[in-house]
């Protein structure tokens, strides 16, 4: 959509003026090239005209042939013999294509005088006059193609750059002002860029009561929330409290999932860096996991190189770590690979793999990234990825060829970062 | 189950909570674990119980952070004016700068609504055990001190003093000193302080505690005894 919109608008506008003007240049050239011939055809008709009348007149008074008058000419057109037939009448006729036979024709008594001269229509006066038609046309068509090409292609590329920002503004980057993209000019463009700032700007609004309600709901909730798990902690511990307690913990992690996607959409989240040993902050992430008893000790492998330090939070890390291997845990299958080279962390499943959803759009809240498993609430990934950002990071989500969901953390390599290769080690938690 | 309290006096919890589920279900806990628990949901009530004349009337302080009356970081600030008792905040914002807020003003714990029972059990159990005296094998006895510049700590009394001058010092502090002095010089890492001053297990990774204790600390004997190893966590200068 994006190619056609970059060739499409600017070649049709530029091919309309071309059309147009070519045209135009060739239909002038053509009447102008018609209106001289036919000119000169009525001027080698009115000499042939005072031709025959000055022979006519030479003949009646002294009886000598004159101006190549010829007397009776066999080879006279019948038409123009009998249209001299009346006494004294003078009469000429003009036949023939790219040269022309300019008959005139008199009658004196019964002697019909007549002069045959041929006329080369287009003669080097007529060329001249048509180079110089072809010049000026061509030289037109240039100046207005490159003009109509100057012209569409400031259109286009302010079309352009306005779809780019709105492309980007789409994908995550700051709201900007189309208007101050395709400049203040009153126009069209300038017209559809207003409306769509307008537009931005109410759904941005819309979007911020809905963060905010979102945040407010979760918040609202929690004190209950907590009073229900507070509560069922105190049934004995037959099956209806058990179950009881359970989706009353779901519950609670459903509510802080909520507050923390509030959080990383509200943003101004600042990351509390310090210099980390990344090997062991992705092994303690793992084994917190495995303490809290949320996945068995023989479903994760980790692997790390224990020689990379660098300047992060490695509670975020830890928080987008335990996400995704709790998400791998629960969508995909064991084993979960989790493995750290140097500033990227990569978690694998041998599951079934996400859905081509998930791969084109990215995660998004309530929506399961892997079809037919219910249980998880669907924020974790939602979760990973918001402080994947804060971090200053990088995460991209993949099916490994050979099967299972593959997600790709890369931290940003900052001016802490140290890494010294070659003393790669293996870790099982 | 634990023994909430070692001797045969059970532990007298001031507990301030304004939900009355909360305060109920929470209060039901403390009993079967043997506190003897006064349930308050107002924090101007709170500061009055606390306040009542005499030797003050609790072991330790559960309390919430919004309240009606007074909110429960205050309380912590007036109770610190005037006491070392034990005090656990429950956060109903997990947000950094409520937690931050709440330990500068002088808590030793806290927990984040929803809160697990046991865990809020584990928390309250800790900071109780930190305000009782440990005897100290090093020490060699009652009278025995150890100096650190112009600290002088006498582990069996849990006094440190600076210049001669006692210092005050909540019993969180107090531990967390004691474990820095176990190994002058050493780099104790905020993990490691967190599992051995608050029994925190060895997978928690709140480094907000260790690190706003160790100001208050700093702030009491003196900045320049305790170093900050960027990255790794804290010693004490021998």
């Amino acid at each position: 959509m994006s190619a056609g919109l970059r060739t499409g608008l600017r070649l049709r506008i530029a091919a309309s003026i071309v059309a147009i003007v070519l045209l135009a240049v060739v239909g002038l050239a053509i009447a102008v090239h018609l209106l001289v011939t036919l000119d000169r055809v009525d001027e080698a008709r009115s000499a042939a005209q005072a031709r025959i009348s000055a022979a006519v007149d030479i003949y009646e008074r002294t009886g000598l042939l004159s101006f190549d008058a010829k007397v009776d000419d066999p080879s006279l057109p019948r038409e123009l013999r009998a249209a001299v037939r009346r006494d004294g009448s003078r009469a000429t006729l003009v036949r023939g294509g790219s040269t022309r036979d300019v008959w005139a024709a008199g009658r004196t008594g019964d002697t019909v005088l007549s002069t045959h001269t041929r006329l080369r229509v287009v003669d080097a006066s007529v060329r001249a006059v048509d180079r110089a038609l072809v010049l000026a046309g061509v030289v037109t068509l240039v100046v207005a193609t490159l003009v109509g090409f100057a012209s569409a292609n400031r259109l286009a590329r302010r079309l352009q750059m306005a779809a780019r920002t709105a492309r980007e503004v789409a994908g995550g980057a700051d709201p900007r002002s189309l208007r101050a993209v395709v400049g203040s000019r009153r126009d069209e463009v300038g017209d559809l860029a207003e409306a769509v700032d307008v537009m931005t700007e109410r759904l941005n609004e819309r979007l911020v009561i809905e963060q905010r309600f979102t945040a407010d709901v979760a918040h609202d909730l929690r004190t209950p929330v907590t009073g229900l798990v507070t509560a069922a902690a105190l049934l004995d511990d037959s099956r209806p409290a058990e179950l009881v307690r359970d989706r009353a913990a779901v519950l609670a992690q459903l509510v802080e999932d909520l507050l923390e996607v509030a959080r990383l959409d509200r943003g101004g989240e600042t990351p509390a860096e310090e210099p980390v040993d990344l090997g062991e902050c992705v092994r303690h992430a793992v084994a917190v996991g495995i303490a809290s008893g949320e996945y068995g000790e023989d479903t994760v492998v980790v692997r790390t190189d224990d020689t990379t330090r660098v300047l992060t939070d490695p509670r975020r890390v830890e928080r987008v770590l335990s996400n995704l291997v709790r998400n791998a845990h629960l969508h995909g299958a064991p084993p979960v690979e989790v493995t750290q080279e140097g500033t990227r962390i990569t978690v694998r499943d041998h599951g079934a793999g996400f859905d081509a959803g998930l791969l084109t759009r990215g995660p998004e809240r309530f929506r399961q990234a892997r079809p037919h498993r219910t249980e998880g609430n669907g924020l974790g990934l939602v979760i990973a990825a918001g402080q994947v950002a804060v971090l200053g990071g990088s995460l991209s989500f993949a099916n490994d060829p050979s099967g299972g969901a593959l997600v790709s953390v890369t931290l940003a390599p900052g001016p802490g970062t140290t890494s010294q290769p070659g003393h790669d080690a293996v870790t099982e938690p | 189950m634990v023994q909430a309290a070692p001797s045969a006096r059970p532990l007298r919890i001031l507990f301030v909570e304004d939900d009355p589920v909360i305060g109920e279900a929470t209060l039901a806990h403390l009993e079967r674990h043997r506190y003897d628990a006064v349930w308050v949901t107002d924090g101007l009530e709170a500061w009055e119980r606390f306040a009542e004349p005499g030797p003050v009337p609790f072991d330790v302080v559960l309390c919430d952070v919004m309240l009606p009356g007074m909110d429960g970081v205050t309380l912590c600030r007036r109770v610190r004016e005037v006491a070392t008792t034990p005090f656990v905040l429950v956060s109903a914002r997990g947000d950094a700068i409520d937690v931050v807020g709440g330990l500068e003003a002088g808590a030793d714990d806290y927990v984040v609504k929803p809160f697990d029972v046991q865990v809020l059990l584990a928390r309250l159990r800790s900071v109780v055990r930190r305000a009782a005296p440990v005897p100290h094998p090093a020490a060699g006895g009652a009278g025995a001190v150890e100096v650190f510049g112009d600290l002088t700590l006498d582990r069996s009394a849990l006094e440190l003093r600076r210049d001669g001058r006692l210092l005050t010092l909540t019993p969180t502090e107090m531990r967390l000193f004691m474990e820095l002095a176990e190994s002058p010089g050493t780099v104790l890492s905020r993990r490691t302080l967190l599992s051995r001053v608050w029994d925190y297990d060895e997978w928690a990774s709140d480094s907000h505690l260790v690190d706003v204790h160790v100001q208050r600390l700093r702030s009491k004997v003196g900045s320049a005894h305790i170093e900050t190893v960027r990255g790794f966590g804290y010693k004490l200068r021998p």
